[in-house]
């Protein structure tokens, strides 16, 4: 995956990103069995993986803050899930916490929860939030209003796809679709875009 | 000037949010939260195994026998003494 870089340990040497994305897989599936009965196992999970899943959810809900609430939920879930053996390995252990984050974060958009949200961070948001940058925070808010409209799902495909730079396999994955569902999806939502800005 | 296309916003946007990251408080908040959820403490003893049961049965016997002992010299104290008055008396 694109933001493996983030993720894999800084020893890896930058000359094979491939291959150390390849051995941070598999170190992150040792780890999905450990962390079965040791929550530092799981810790190092949540290490590994907390800034893309946060930056992914943040993309598709246009809110750090949200997104961390939804990231934390996603670790719950996939802590419990991973207790009670319930990860089967079929899928890679990122594609399954992506996953796990992208239906929180269509919950979200699609459920009452977003707008409670929204009205109880909007006066604490600037404070609470982890500060980023100027221009990141634009950006953010930039995305939002241009994805705003958009089905949870399309929005959520469109991020994945086009902002993250996934392959529509692993998309299909992610999603727990087909490939074909996935670029049917994209052109759908690519349209809608288009539409909009004719429109405006 | 010409107008930027879909692509070329997406990937703008994409270079412009790849720095965003959760607080520092995050991994602990998780970490606090995913500890809210794990099995208590009747569901963690059955699974400590036969010798640390039998461990925590004996370390217990040896405490309610230490507390009756003591207790026990109490009472034979106080009677001690009881009877010690009765003798100055």
């Amino acid at each position: 995956m694109p933001s493996d870089d983030t993720a894999a340990p800084p020893s890896r040497g930058r000359s094979d990103p491939a291959r150390a994305a390849s051995a941070d897989g598999v170190a992150l599936e040792r780890l999905a069995l450990e962390a079965r009965q040791d929550l530092g196992a799981f810790r190092e999970i949540v290490l590994r993986t907390q800034a893309e899943l946060v930056r992914y959810a943040a993309r598709v809900l246009g809110s750090l803050s949200e997104a961390e609430d939804v990231v934390q939920e996603a670790y719950v879930k996939a802590h419990g899930a991973l207790t009670r053996g319930e990860f089967d390995g079929r899928s890679r252990l990122r594609t399954w916490l992506y996953g796990i984050v992208t239906h929180g974060a269509i919950d979200v958009l699609r459920g009452g929860r977003r707008r409670r949200a929204l009205h109880q961070r909007a006066a604490s948001e600037a404070v609470t939030e982890q500060a980023p940058r100027a221009e990141a925070q634009l950006a953010l808010h930039e995305l939002r209003d241009w994805l705003a409209g958009l089905p949870p799902e399309q929005r959520a495909t469109l991020v994945l796809k086009v902002i993250e730079g996934h392959s529509s396999r692993e998309v299909a994955e992610i999603l727990g679709c087909s490939e074909g569902a996935v670029e049917q999806r994209l052109v759908r939502a690519r349209a809608a875009l288009a539409a909009r800005e004719v429109q405006a | 000037m010409s107008r930027e296309s879909f692509d070329q916003r997406a990937a703008r946007l994409a270079r412009a949010t790849a720095e965003l990251a959760p607080g520092p408080a995050f991994t602990a908040a998780v970490l606090l939260a995913v500890r809210g959820i794990e099995p208590g403490v009747w569901t963690v003893l059955p699974q400590l195994g036969r010798r640390a049961a039998l461990g925590f049965g004996l370390l217990a016997l040896v405490a309610v026998g230490c507390a009756a002992a003591s207790a026990g010299s109490v009472e034979r104290a106080l009677a001690g003494n009881f009877n010690q008055v009765e003798l100055e008396w």
